[in-house]
């Protein structure tokens, strides 16, 4: 049976590696490919400019919710 | 009267506090809720559009619609945690506030939907109320001052900003897509955590079938290569003679 542990080296960054790391999620963040969080981010994504209107089907997201009170009561 | 109150005027916490200080889905919440909603919405859904068509290796058609859908949902429920809990901060600086909460939310929901529909085990993930959002923010965001001063930028430091994220845009889309998948995966949800549960890796092992140790050697090639290609790319600026560099 193999009984080989998993290696855990490869999780271990250096501090360059880290700091790296740090800057890819802030970039991620801030350019539209994960979710912006903290205020800097959230600026530098307003800053991109996306202006696309929201599509009718979502304009009021809150309709099924209540369909679905109103159903329960 | 409430139904006299020109919500058009409120700041934000008034808006939350009519939400949830009436009964939930009747007349003042909801044309509290509405206001919101009127202020926001094309942020928050250029947000998700944003993420949801990004890199979307699942090819979930309408993910974007049902994140977004939910994550106004879960705003308007959670509304009573919502509290102007950082004194007098600016009104840009409670909008983003605002918006890194809707975030966070919004990305529990992407993974609880992606997870859905790619019948892959379904984790627990709690959805982040307001407060839960500012506490995890102060761990995430160690540098109070930074924090507390986000309005504050140079001119410099934002031309050079904005200069790496082309530099990374760039080279983003040279990696694999199943490094960048793992990358994403390994950044998201992620709030106080430092590394990726055993349910995460499980879950990216599954998907692209591979071993833990492949997943680690994936991720970590993919940071390599990453860097590479920015200092390749850093270079190539310099040596065009940008002054931003001298």
């Amino acid at each position: 049976m193999n009984k080989r542990k998993p290696k855990t080296q490869a999780t271990r960054l250096t501090t360059e590696e880290k700091a790296f790391e740090l800057e890819l999620e802030i970039m991620l963040r801030s350019t539209g490919h994960l979710f912006p969080i903290t205020p800097e981010q959230v600026a530098a994504f307003q800053k991109l400019g996306l202006d696309e209107e929201v599509p009718d089907d979502c304009k009021d997201p809150l309709a099924d919710l209540i369909k679905k009170r109103n159903e329960e009561k | 009267m409430s139904n006299q109150i020109d919500l058009k005027s409120l700041p934000i916490a008034q808006l939350f506090s009519l939400m949830t200080n009436n009964e939930e889905f009747t007349g003042t919440s909801l044309r509290a809720y509405y206001e919101f909603q009127a202020r926001y919405e094309k942020v928050l859904w250029n947000a998700c559009k944003s993420v949801c068509k990004k890199d979307n290796f699942h090819k979930i058609i309408g993910l974007e619609k049902d994140v977004y859908r939910i994550s106004m949902q879960e705003i308007y429920l959670k509304s009573n945690s919502f509290e102007e809990s950082l004194g007098k901060v600016s009104k840009e600086l409670q909008d983003q506030l605002l918006i890194g909460w809707f975030s966070r939310i919004a990305e529990v929901e992407k993974e609880k939907l992606t997870v859905e529909k790619r019948k892959f085990e379904k984790f627990n993930l709690v959805v982040p109320d307001y407060h839960d959002h500012l506490e995890e923010l102060k761990i995430y965001q160690t540098d109070t001052d930074d924090f507390l001063q986000a309005e504050k930028k140079k001119d410099r430091k934002e031309e050079l900003y904005r200069r790496r994220k082309e530099i990374y845009d760039k080279v983003w889309v040279k990696l694999k897509p199943r490094e960048r998948d793992i990358l994403l995966e390994y950044f998201s949800i992620k709030g106080g955590r430092k590394y990726l549960s055993e349910d995460r890796i499980a879950y990216l092992c599954a998907k692209w079938k591979i071993t833990l140790d492949n997943l680690l050697q994936i991720k970590r090639r993919a940071f390599q290569k990453l860097e590479s290609f920015c200092e390749d790319e850093q270079k190539k600026t310099e040596n065009a003679g940008d002054p931003l560099n001298n």
